[in-house]
């Protein structure tokens, strides 16, 4: 059974430091198909070694497409969507007024975080292997 | 069931499917790139992260993400 755990991701002027989750599933022939949690993202590798370097990279991707691309009101849109909720770094909860405040650019940084347990695991990474991840891009 | 399908065919397949390229990204000096795609129904955005080959596990999580769940079916299964 896994455990749930905080996905976190914290926005500032210098860059996105974030946590992630990856899951794997194990094919007859050895290679791992991922699942991101939270971010809704997958990936294959052919080792346990690439299924974190490909991780990283697949995540920051995700950060530089929606932040960069499609824009920082897109982005808040698609983390919101993904059921991400906006967290007050001073009183330590959550609160809609901590997202408005985000879209109206008051805030030059935010927090956001996601539960795993709240989020439904597609069915073939049910009983998958997990390991947790740390990083930070710079957008 | 292939346990593994090459990664070009499947990226043509979407695409013949009617599925949009948004853009394909590079990430720094590393040799990861992302294709950007809109799902068939145009409200979801789909990274799919590029790669000589994919498992069909994770081809069937790409498809449902793009909406083309029965393309599976018709061409990732023998």
């Amino acid at each position: 059974m896994s455990k749930s755990q905080e996905i976190t991701i914290d926005i500032s002027p210098q860059g996105i430091n974030y946590t992630y989750q990856i899951r794997c599933k194990q094919e007859p022939n050895g290679w791992l198909s991922c699942y991101i949690p939270g971010y809704n993202l997958f990936y294959s590798a052919k080792s346990e070694n690439e299924v974190s370097v490909k991780g990283d990279a697949v995540t920051a991707l995700f950060f530089k497409y929606w932040v960069e691309k499609e824009g920082y009101r897109a982005f808040l849109d698609e983390m919101r969507r993904l059921g991400f909720v906006a967290w007050s770094s001073q009183s330590h909860f959550s609160s809609n007024s901590e997202y408005s405040k985000m879209y109206k650019g008051r805030k030059q940084h935010g927090i956001l975080k996601a539960t795993t347990e709240r989020i439904n695991v597609p069915h073939s990474f049910i009983n998958s292997s997990q390991m947790n991840r740390q990083t930070v891009v710079s957008i | 069931m292939n346990n593994t399908w090459p990664f070009e065919t499947f990226i043509e397949d979407i695409q013949n499917e009617g599925c949009a390229l948004l853009d394909i990204m590079k990430y720094n000096n590393s040799p990861y790139s992302t294709y950007n795609f809109l799902s068939l129904n145009g409200k979801t955005r789909v990274i799919i992260l590029a790669d000589d080959e994919i498992t069909t596990t994770t081809i069937q999580e790409y498809l449902n993400q793009l909406e083309l769940n029965d393309l599976i079916d018709r061409k990732y299964h023998e």
